[in-house]
């Protein structure tokens, strides 16, 4: 009996003071939601927001400075809730968005060739917005040439981004303003590297639609860029090996994605 | 003077001889407490206990300290960049599976130097392990294993010793060991540290053969140890 007592005594304190399982599992992040995830908030982004971002702080720098003077305050405040700063006789830097640098022509004028760097800064007085970067996503920080082809087009390189990226071909249209929504196709292609891995991507011939809505009553995010239409592929590979694929197609209420994965 | 330095490996190899010795001669008929104390004798008048035990939450394979840059054994999977797993090759790291550890098993020889004063030299063993597995097919790749061994000399103070009970606390200071390998590294990732262990109350119930728990913290480990002991 003593010895029975004894052993369960043992048994019971052994149980309480040892602990087998110290780690929950973490589960592959390989499937198609973070296919679809890293997709959505990492290369769209940078491939397609970006480009109509850049575009759109040249035109409204272009606005501002063709009509200096004439623009009431009202307006002043919808082009550039936290104002700007005149960095010398025609760049100018948007707070929050920008430092755009025209080349003397507009914006629409065929040739003209204006930079846009869309710089981060972590400890500017704005960094609410910086954080979401003038177009509801992550701040990513790149600079960008736009040259005008046509009124309402232009072709858009990427000089530099704070990661390993390359953008070709990337092509930006005015399509139309409604209700203060304004609305760009984009077309382009790309790849990013980070490690070992690059994923390679591209809009499809007919570009994604992207919407501008600026809102100056809507606190910290006073901009949101949201893609609409349109198709986004992307190819992951290692190497030479391919890996996977995601293909996203956007609609008014969001994205489906097609992965090959379950 | 006489000095005898041991590389680590020798130490290792030495031990279990030390301490099959110190039993040895502990264990003998006419040793100086039997003359003391007559045959029936009281937890406080052995001059020597060998002890096993298991139990405590080992600090170094969940700690920061197992690995530089990451979280643990069990963290992340590569010694990476703080944001790696957030890049593209984030979405291609191997699952893990659950983390286990055995607890801390431990063996020590304890030295009653006085009624209240007992010194010991003890050794602990951990090990953790964690299946790993193939991103692209979900197999499983391997396990990754971590191996924790240290040695804690420790003084306890035996505040209540009594016919069948004792109470006491004790403080160590030792060295350990871990020998760490993850799947899809080559060889095997060592490392020494300082192990300190403050165990702030004990109980061992029993005379010849006693049962005993006690609560600690130090790098040893953390939480509460059981397991019996013999007297000699």
């Amino acid at each position: 009996m003593k010895r029975s007592v004894n052993t369960i005594f043992l048994a019971v304190s052994a149980f309480l003071t040892a602990s087998c399982v110290v780690a929950d599992p973490e589960t592959v992040k390989r499937t198609s939601e973070g296919l679809a995830s890293y997709s959505n908030s990492r290369l769209v982004p940078l491939f397609a927001i970006d480009p109509v971002a850049a575009v759109i702080a040249a035109v409204d720098t272009d606005t501002y400075l063709s009509r200096q003077g004439e623009i009431d305050d009202q307006e002043m405040a919808s082009l550039f809730p936290y104002g700007v700063l005149h960095i010398d006789d025609r760049a100018i830097k948007i707070n929050g968005v920008a430092n755009v640098y025209p080349d003397g022509n507009g914006i629409n004028t065929p040739g003209a060739k204006w930079e846009v760097d869309r710089f981060y800064d972590p400890y500017s007085i704005h960094a609410d917005s910086d954080y979401l970067y003038y177009t509801g996503y992550e701040a990513r920080g790149s600079r960008w040439v736009l040259e005008c082809i046509s009124e309402g087009h232009w072709n858009v390189d990427l000089l530099s981004v704070n990661v390993l990226a390359s953008c070709d071909q990337v092509h930006v249209a005015y399509v139309k303003e409604e209700s203060g929504i304004r609305e760009y196709t984009v077309t382009s292609s790309g790849s990013l590297t980070e490690y070992d891995y690059t994923a390679t991507c591209s809009t499809g011939d007919d570009g994604v639609t992207i919407k501008f809505i600026s809102n100056i009553d809507a606190g910290f995010s006073k901009w949101t860029m949201v893609p609409t239409a349109g198709i986004f592929n992307v190819y992951f590979s290692k190497g030479s090996q391919k890996l996977d694929y995601c293909y996203l197609t956007f609609a008014e209420n969001g994205f489906s994605c097609e992965t090959g994965l379950d | 003077m006489l000095s005898i330095r041991f590389q680590s490996g020798q130490f290792f190899r030495l031990l279990p001889s030390v301490l099959a010795l110190a039993v040895f001669f502990s264990a003998c008929p006419d040793s100086p407490a039997a003359d003391r104390y007559g045959t029936r004798r009281e937890a406080a008048c052995f001059d020597y206990e060998v002890r096993v035990g298991i139990g405590g939450y080992p600090m170094f394979e969940v700690s920061d300290f197992g690995m530089d840059g990451s979280g643990g054994f069990f963290g992340y999977y590569f010694d990476a960049e703080p944001y790696y797993r957030e890049t593209l090759a984030g979405i291609y790291l191997p699952g893990l599976g659950r983390g286990y550890v055995t607890g801390v098993l431990s063996a020590e020889v304890d030295f009653n130097i006085k009624r209240w004063f007992t010194v010991t030299f003890g050794i602990g063993v951990n090990s953790a392990f964690q299946n790993v597995f193939d991103p692209m097919d979900g197999g499983k790749m391997g396990r990754n294993h971590c191996t924790t061994v240290s040695i804690l000399p420790e003084a306890r103070f035996n505040w209540l010793n009594r016919d069948f009970v004792r109470l006491y606390s004790s403080v160590g200071i030792g060295l350990g060991m871990d020998v760490i390998r993850k799947v899809t590294y080559e060889g095997s990732d060592t490392g020494y540290f300082p192990v300190f262990q403050i165990t702030p109350a004990g109980i061992s119930l029993g005379r010849k053969v006693y049962w005993f728990a006690e609560c600690g913290i130090g790098l040893q480990y953390i939480g509460g140890m059981t397991g019996v002991g013999v007297r000699f």
